[in-house]
């Protein structure tokens, strides 16, 4: 995509505003909805009620080729025969804005909203009424090339749109907030005319490619289709909401084709004074634009509903160069939401992870207000209280509130994609430029930065500067004053997907010497058991020789045993006699064997006895073999220091598993982080370490 | 698999009907028939032949359980010879919700457009009769499913002018563009494969796919056009045939993913990488490949790291292959090309003032969006020469990005 200078120029403000690590969200996840169809069954039959935008495009939507982490525009040549295009489709009503009104070859007058795409609304409005077996259900037709997909709701059987219940309670409880249930109980007894709607429809139309079609409409159904149907039962139930927005709207829309007024003029008309349409628009723009609906239905009581579909957080793996591309999304490893055996649970968030805002935290706050929910106060104290700094833990500890609550209300801010969940940021630790930038943002990135911090290095030489060589980032600060402005740059970056932090790996390296210094031991254990089983064999022996009268020992004269049981006699005294050669063996080669020596270094010890063997590295010290607990005791007794020895053990099974960071030591043991390097530094000889995002 | 195929018509007086399916009773009930049908036909009716508006297209439709799935093409053919002025017919088929739809859209739209010439031709579906050589319908529809099913296609004869010839190919998605630094490396061995009647430039560029030489170099050294070469290998690509990786240089950069975690802990894969690798001299333990793929890190070029090697008395070339090495970390993912970009901060001002200019040779690709290895094919610059190149801009002015 080439960056047109004009335009790009025009759109700096703009651009700056919404620079977010969200921002090219849009390229990322296009649902590539085209348009949404509010549809019922009235008493005179199937009747199409409003559909949004008035001239929707009927062309697929092309999804930039970009793959992988790739930023160059080299101009990509059209290969490979396309599917066969759908050029006519949507064509007729794009052209030349407005549409007239006309009449068909009946002489019928047909008004512009009659038709969408090629397809009459008349035609249209029943096929998209589908029976009752299709009530709660997923309804997905495709009419090449739209994929129609609806939730739609019926009427119940014995009438009322939801179950009845809290029956005897009605009278009672009126008026309290004992809820929706009694209101609508209400609603019905007053008997509201519902103008005989046995039935609503709200139909999204998605347009993509077919190989990214199921996928796409999957999505817009669990996440937007299935939700906003199931709220406008619900609204529906309460206030009789569809039918009385429905009667208003088509009572419009017949008035308008009697005055032949234009299309454009009615469908502002129909949006000023219809919350249904309007909240229909909203969905329609939030939603293809990748963003979060919030609607807000006037209803009594109304009903307040948010809809999205998720997009990802961060990538925690490399994309592929045959995965689509989705620069600028944070690349790192560091997932919070993994429980404790180390399975993905959106419900868990890692305490001693820390909120980074997406955004302005007085932008974030004055949206949140705007909302106005019971959630609002707490949202708001959580977001004052949080740090990028702080773990959750450490904000719970310091600022006296409840670790659980805390967890939730990030969560929430997470999920409504207001904040993501990092390591803390911290000056001893290494950041460095994300290999999924989007770099392609840099000019504007640049000028947003400067308004930002505008005494510090350029947005370029920064990431250039920790770019060159992975340091401890207080390394980057020119002195301690500059640090908290540091750290602040530092959010800035990694909201953005520029920096990502360099976390360190270990797993536990078992060096030749003390391999021979285990195995020397075990067999020097087996000789001694040798020798011990061969002597109580001996004793054994005569043990047997003494005792007469077991029916189960051989007889002690050789003459009366039977041929068979002379032979089994000679056979283990054969057996024997070669066990005790074999030992013998085994304890004179044991003997030549030079006795282990712990040297200072063992990663050093170039001893000739230990050429034949190579290091070994112990995969998960979770789970290890007997042999490699005797490593790690091994280890252990070398460690004279009490404290690193006790260390070494607690941190084996923990840390040096190669999954958890070793930057996550200080905050999981409570430790101060110099502390904790000053530990580590005792087992550098023995850990194999490796530093990735 | 294909569950089930029909014919429908809709008929003045009944309204939509089956005529045939296959198998017996899945869609309506047949009499001495007892299979129970996938699904309600009743719920279904309207979308098999629906109004005329939405006919002569291709159309799906979920079944309100959401287990099946019925793809149809519904025809209607206007001629005054019919009842009604009018003909309506659908060939559908019906698959899981879980079976891949994408290739059967092309059978369905041909066996439309097919019956739609035949009806024309001599009114093969409305005066639908079995004698003088033709095959019926639901034998047709049999043998259709039947061979789809077990071969992936099917060419059966329906009478002395019309021959169905269909066959299933998967849909693959769309590979990635070809850059021309990205460097091919094949999948499998062209050379068994190859016959006269492959395309002529495929024919000339195979050779040339060795794993070293990149995109443009190919190109050079087939003389074929850069854009030729390209478009054959993406159709490798397509195909999955073939595996595109950057530039090997020993001046770059490499890092490891957190996929190395992988590596570390299985010994199947360590031996395979020692298999390719270890072919410079003695085999080594697996712990060395462990220690080499740990040693490699964002701001260490290769250059460095057989030095640090080196030093620490590991002569890693005498072992180890490491353009082969680095190879199999890319291809495993264990490790990615760590690129570098240049910079200049006028060239950003630029971009943002709408002032920018193009052709000013080294500057256009001082957006930080140009990697080296893009500048280095496309100006025939190795490395030094760029970083002298940018010397020559203002001072202060360029900076330089790894990323």
């Amino acid at each position: 995509m080439k960056l047109n200078p004009s335009r790009a120029h025009l759109d700096v403000k703009l651009l700056t505003s919404q620079l977010t690590n969200m921002a090219n969200a849009r390229d990322i996840m296009h649902p590539g909805l085209c348009a949404i169809a509010l549809v019922i069954r009235a008493r005179e039959g199937p009747r199409f009620v409003f559909h949004y935008p008035p001239h929707p495009d009927g062309k697929a939507v092309v999804r930039e080729a970009r793959f992988g982490t790739e930023l160059d525009t080299e101009p990509i040549s059209p290969v490979l025969e396309g599917e066969e295009s759908d050029e006519e489709f949507g064509e007729e009503e794009n052209i030349g804005g407005e549409v007239e009104h006309g009449t068909d070859a009946d002489g019928t007058h047909v008004a512009p909203w009659d038709r969408l795409w090629e397809f009459p609304t008349a035609d249209l409005e029943s096929i998209l009424t589908p029976s009752r077996a299709f009530h709660k259900r997923r309804f997905e037709l495709s009419l090449d090339p739209v994929v129609f997909v609806s939730y739609p709701v019926h009427i119940r059987e014995e009438g009322g749109w939801k179950k009845k219940r809290f029956k005897k309670s009605r009278r009672r409880k009126e008026g309290e907030r004992e809820g929706e249930e009694a209101k609508e109980s209400m609603g019905k007894e007053e008997e509201e005319d519902e103008g005989g709607m046995t039935m609503f429809n709200v139909v999204f139309m998605v347009n993509v490619s077919r190989e990214e079609e199921d996928g796409r409409v999957q999505e817009v159904f669990e996440h937007v289709v299935k939700k906003f149907n199931k709220a406008l039962n619900h609204a529906q139930a309460s206030d009789n909401y569809v039918w009385k927005e429905s009667e208003m709207i088509l009572g419009m829309k017949d008035k308008a084709r009697e005055e032949r007024r234009p299309m454009s003029w009615l469908w502002n008309e129909i949006l000023l004074k219809s919350t249904l349409a309007s909240a229909i628009r909203d969905v329609f723009d939030a939603i293809s634009n990748s963003k979060i609906a919030t609607l807000h239905l006037a209803t009594t009581p109304p009903v307040d509903i948010s809809l999205q579909i998720p997009i990802p957080c961060f990538l925690t793996s490399f994309p592929s160069s045959d995965d689509r591309a989705m620069l600028g999304l944070l690349l790192t490893s560091a997932n919070a939401m993994i429980d404790e055996e180390g399975n993905e649970n959106p419900t868990h968030l890692n305490k001693h992870f820390a909120l980074l805002l997406l955004n302005n935290e007085e932008k974030i706050i004055s949206e949140i207000q705007a909302d106005n929910t019971e959630l609002t106060a707490p949202l708001i104290e959580c977001i004052r209280l949080c740090k990028p700094t702080l773990s959750f833990l450490q904000v719970a500890q310091t600022q006296n509130v409840e670790l659980s609550s805390l967890l939730i209300l990030a969560q929430h801010l997470i999920y409504w994609r207001r904040a993501i969940a990092i390591p803390p940021l911290h000056a001893r630790e290494t950041y460095i430029v994300s290999p999924n930038c989007d770099s392609r943002q840099l000019p504007i990135a640049s000028i947003a930065w400067k308004k930002a911090f505008p005494l510090a290095p350029s947005l370029p030489s920064y990431l250039a500067s920790l770019s060159a060589a992975p340091r401890p980032y207080k390394h980057f600060s020119p002195s301690k004053n500059h640090r908290p402005t540091y750290l602040d740059m530092l959010a800035w970056a990694m909201r953005g997907g520029w920096v990502t932090p360099l976390r360190t790996y270990a797993w536990i390296l078992v060096h030749p010497e003390i391999i021979y210094e285990v195995d020397y031991q075990l067999k020097a254990a087996a000789v001694e058991k040798a020798r011990n089983k061969s002597k109580t064999a001996e004793s054994d022996q005569d043990l047997l020789s003494s005792s007469t009268d077991s029916s189960t020992h051989f007889p002690k004269d050789p003459n009366s045993m039977t041929t068979s049981q002379a032979a089994e006699h000679a056979r283990l005294a054969r057996l024997a006699r070669k066990t005790a050669e074999e030992t013998a063996i085994f304890a004179a080669e044991f003997e030549k064997l030079p006795p282990p020596v712990a040297t200072a270094h063992p990663s050093l010890n170039t001893a000739p006895h230990l050429k034949h063997l190579s290091p070994y590295v112990i995969k998960d010290p979770h789970k290890v073999s007997h042999e490699e607990s005797l490593y790690i005791a091994a280890y252990s007794k070398r460690f004279e220091d009490v404290k690193v020895r006790e260390t070494w053990l607690r941190f084996c099974g923990r840390y040096f598993n190669g999954r958890e960071p070793l930057e996550m030591i200080a905050l999981r043991e409570g430790m101060k982080r110099k502390e904790t390097w000053g530990l580590l530094a005792a087992f550098g000889e023995v850990i194999l370490v490796a530093r990735h995002w | 698999m294909i569950s089930g195929i029909f014919f429908s018509r809709f008929l003045p007086q009944e309204g939509t009907k089956v005529v045939h399916q296959s198998p017996p009773g899945f869609l309506v009930p047949e009499p001495d028939v007892e299979t129970t049908p996938l699904f309600s036909f009743e719920t279904m009716r309207e979308y098999i032949i629906p109004r005329q508006a939405f006919c002569n297209r291709y159309v799906t439709m979920i079944c309100p359980d959401n287990k099946y799935r019925i793809l149809g093409h519904p025809v209607c053919i206007y001629d005054e010879k019919y009842e009604r002025n009018e003909f309506m017919f659908n060939f559908g088929i019906v698959i899981g919700v879980e079976v891949d739809k994408t290739p059967y859209e092309a059978v369905v739209r041909r066996l439309a457009s097919t019956f739609t010439e035949m009806e024309i031709q001599n009114q093969y579906l409305s005066q639908e009769k079995t004698e003088g050589g033709r095959r019926s319908i639901a034998a047709l529809l049999e043998i259709i499913k039947e061979d789809l099913n077990n071969y992936n296609e099917c060419m059966i004869p329906v009478d002395d002018a019309n021959t169905i010839n269909m066959k299933l190919f998967p849909i693959y998605t769309t590979p990635p563009p070809i850059k021309s630094w990205h460097v091919p490396i094949s999948k499998m061995k062209f050379a068994s494969i190859i016959d006269d009647t492959w395309d002529l430039t495929m024919v000339r560029i195979l050779p040339h796919i060795d794993g070293i030489k990149d995109v443009r170099r190919i190109a050079a050294t087939s003389s074929t056009s850069l854009p030729l070469t390209k478009l054959a290998l993406q159709h490798l690509l397509y195909y999955d045939s073939i595996i595109l990786l950057p530039l090997f240089l020993f001046s770059a950069i490499y890092a490891p993913t957190p996929s190395l975690h992988t590596f570390i802990t299985s010994t199947p894969m360590q031996d395979e990488c020692a298999n390719y690798v270890y072919i410079n001299g003695p085999r080594l333990s697996n712990y060395y490949l462990c220690r080499l793929f740990t040693t490699l890190c964002t701001s260490r070029t290769l250059k460095e790291w057989l030095k640090l090697h080196l030093d620490q008395g590991f002569a890693v070339l005498n072992f180890v292959d490491v353009r082969r090495f680095i190879q199999f970390g890319l291809i495993k993912g264990l490790i990615y090309r760590v690129h570098k970009y240049a910079v200049s901060a006028q060239k950003l001002a630029d971009k943002v003032s709408g002032k920018e200019r193009l052709g000013d040779s080294l500057r256009d690709y001082a957006d930080g969006t140009h990697c080296f290895d893009q500048i280095t094919v496309e100006r025939n610059m190795g490395d030094a020469k760029i970083m002298d190149a940018l010397r020559k801009f203002p001072k202060g002015d360029v900076e330089i990005i790894y990323r």
